[in-house]
């Protein structure tokens, strides 16, 4: 009998912790640690999309940040294409910092004011000898125009663009490595909502063009539905709930997830939300962790145990995955 | 498709050269009158200094004894001192000397302030605390005590001024570029170009240094003004550049003892001092309204 060699997936995050000590007082001794994510499992395979959604607070960006290494996770592993980059020295991560690249969610902090765009996205390409010098500037504009820019706009400064250009040319100096796996950090949150559907149809045709995988970060829900093939709904640096989208909003179990599809505004001002549904307070300290399942102290149908004991994150149903006791 | 290339085509008419963008923020602030005159001011003086040995009507240590300590005439404009040496010409020479020492000391701290400054604050974690907490026992001596210590101790050549001089001017750099860069390092292009994989040195001198220029050229515009009043501080105490090397200070300290028989001796180089404090004052106060609207905090 054939072995059948399973190619890995493209990103793989396994138990991934990042916590960020707490110094106080005059020595700055360490009193305690901020969970900003805290145990957080998945993968993510070629050309696809996986949406993670929470609220502000919820780890979601440090996550993104901590799979780039742009924050150093505490513990767990993050294998690309098999390959774990998590101990990996400054010169070994070079080589991989090709294959994963990231969108930034402030258009106006993210591109440096002073040097002019096309030279922000040649600058990706010579650090890492992509092409020859006389190529780049060709490679540059060729590039500016499938993001929907012109050409000559590669020798405008950033200030000159409006958000949603910006945004593009955000993406471009993503593209320019020709990477396999963009993690987008809320790439839409800080634009117009007109703008917002251009940006995301660009990502999605560019995504069939170069066979990109996305991990597409955001808080809104309507927004991640729209790209993204499956959702992951993360509350207090864990995943509560992760299922295919259609699965997802037809078959939510988590009741943070509940709360979070109540909370879609419904385009017809008759329609009236469920009573309850919509989530009182807001989201705990990632300072000092509720006992038990992080979410208990809000939850409509927390009981004791949920106090206690930690809901493991298992899966209910072929690729639907859910931490709450009662559920599933 | 109609909507996006109509939100893509804006912002075609301009593709600015560098030079283009200087000459328009240029003319801008010069659109003050004040910013104007300050300017104009320090042009004014700089070309003085650097055209002394035209302008000067007498070589600034040929004396002549008998016309010494004349009042303003005609041939001696700003009248003589002691020994007949034409105090015009010793102004002109003297600014020579002020300006250029300034300028060095400057030049000395802000290149070594910038770095450390800039190191400090990129590195941050323990080099941050220990270059910092340098920094600040330097800040806590007085600036001419530290001065007048080390040229005590070292000799009072140029070098050795210059060099007592910008000790504190590096500290002051360095406290600004740190937090300049502290400022620069957290937004997201430089994350964009640690995602990249780019080295620190690159993205600390190529990404985040050019972008924490502003406050850098507000500091050094006005310790110019202190600068130079600080040098002329140690001239006056004797402590400065020597005679016969004119100087403002040791000028101004001449003529102390015949302040009320002969006032033009220390009038005209207290006066060129003044306005000399007077320009880079007010050209420090405008490029920071221009560069940094925030306020005074930087300095």
């Amino acid at each position: 009998m054939n072995v059948v060699l399973q190619e890995p997936p493209l990103l793989e995050v396994i138990d991934l912790k990042t916590h960020f000590p707490i110094r106080e007082g005059l020595l700055g001794n360490t009193t305690g640690h901020v969970h900003a994510v805290n145990g957080v499992s998945f993968t993510l395979g070629k050309n696809e999309t996986l949406g993670l959604v929470g609220e502000s607070g919820s780890g979601k960006s440090t996550l993104g940040k901590s799979i780039l290494r742009l924050v150093e996770p505490t513990s767990g592993d993050v294998r690309l294409q098999g390959e774990s980059i998590v101990r990996l020295s400054k010169k070994q991560m070079f080589r991989h910092r090709r294959q994963a690249q990231m969108v930034f969610q402030d258009p106006y902090s993210s591109l440096n004011p002073r040097i002019p765009v096309g030279r922000i996205v040649a600058e990706a390409m010579s650090v890492h000898g992509l092409a020859p010098a006389a190529e780049i500037r060709e490679r540059v504009e060729e590039l500016f125009g499938r993001v929907g820019l012109r050409p000559a706009q590669t020798l405008c400064y950033a200030n000159e663009f409006s958000g949603g250009q910006r945004q593009r040319i955000g993406i471009a100096r993503a593209l320019a490595l020709n990477p396999s796996l963009i993690i987008a950090d809320e790439p839409v949150s800080a634009l117009d909502v007109s703008v917002q559907a251009q940006v995301i149809n660009l990502m999605m045709d560019l995504q069939q063009e170069f066979g990109l995988s996305y991990l597409f970060i955001a808080h809104d829900l309507a927004v991640v539905a729209q790209i993204s093939r499956r959702i992951a709904v993360m509350y207090l640096g864990r995943l509560m709930e992760l299922a295919d989208r259609n699965e997802l909003f037809r078959n939510a179990q988590h009741p943070y997830t509940e709360a979070l599809l109540a909370a879609i505004p419904i385009a017809n001002p008759s329609k009236t939300r469920a009573p309850g549904k919509v989530l009182q307070g807001d989201i705990p300290s990632p300072r000092k962790l509720p006992s038990g399942c992080v979410f208990h102290a809000r939850c409509p149908i927390a009981v004791e145990r949920c106090k206690v004991e930690v809901p493991e994150f298992r899966e209910i149903g072929s690729g639907h995955s859910v931490a709450c006791h009662l559920r599933g | 498709m109609t909507i996006s290339s109509a939100v893509a085509g804006h912002g075609q008419s301009t593709s600015p050269s560098l030079r283009s963008r200087f000459a328009k923020n240029f003319a801008r602030f010069l659109s003050s009158p004040l910013n104007c005159f300050s300017l104009g001011l320090t042009t004014l003086l700089f070309l003085l200094a650097l055209l002394a040995p035209i302008i000067a009507p007498y070589p600034y240590e040929q004396i002549n004894p008998a016309n010494s300590l004349s009042p303003p005439t005609w041939e001696h404009i700003m009248g003589t001192d002691q020994v007949g040496r034409d105090i015009f010409s010793r102004v002109l020479y003297g600014a020579r000397i002020s300006l250029s020492m300034a300028v060095m000391t400057i030049i000395v701290g802000l290149a070594s302030g910038v770095f450390v400054g800039a190191v400090s604050g990129y590195l941050g974690g323990v080099a941050d605390e220990v270059i910092m907490r340098v920094v600040e026992v330097f800040m806590s001596i007085p600036g001419i005590i530290l001065a007048l210590a080390l040229v005590a101790v070292l000799g009072p050549s140029p070098l050795f001024i210059v060099l007592a001089l910008s000790i504190r001017r590096i500290t002051q750099f360095a406290r600004v570029t740190r937090g300049a860069v502290l400022g620069v390092k957290a937004l997201d292009y430089v994350a964009a170009c640690r995602v990249i994989g780019m080295s620190n040195v690159r993205i600390l001198f190529f990404h985040v240094l050019p972008n924490c220029i502003g406050p850098i050229i507000v500091l050094a515009t006005v310790l110019m003004g202190n600068v130079i009043l600080l040098e002329s501080t140690l001239s006056f105490l004797g402590l400065g550049i020597q005679e016969p090397t004119p100087s403002w200070g040791t000028m101004i300290a001449a003529g102390n003892e015949l302040l009320t028989f002969a006032p033009w001796l220390s009038l005209f180089p207290g006066g060129f001092l003044f306005l000399t404090m007077l320009a880079f004052n007010l050209l420090g106060d405008g490029v920071r309204d221009y560069l940094d609207p925030r306020g005074a905090s930087v300095i």
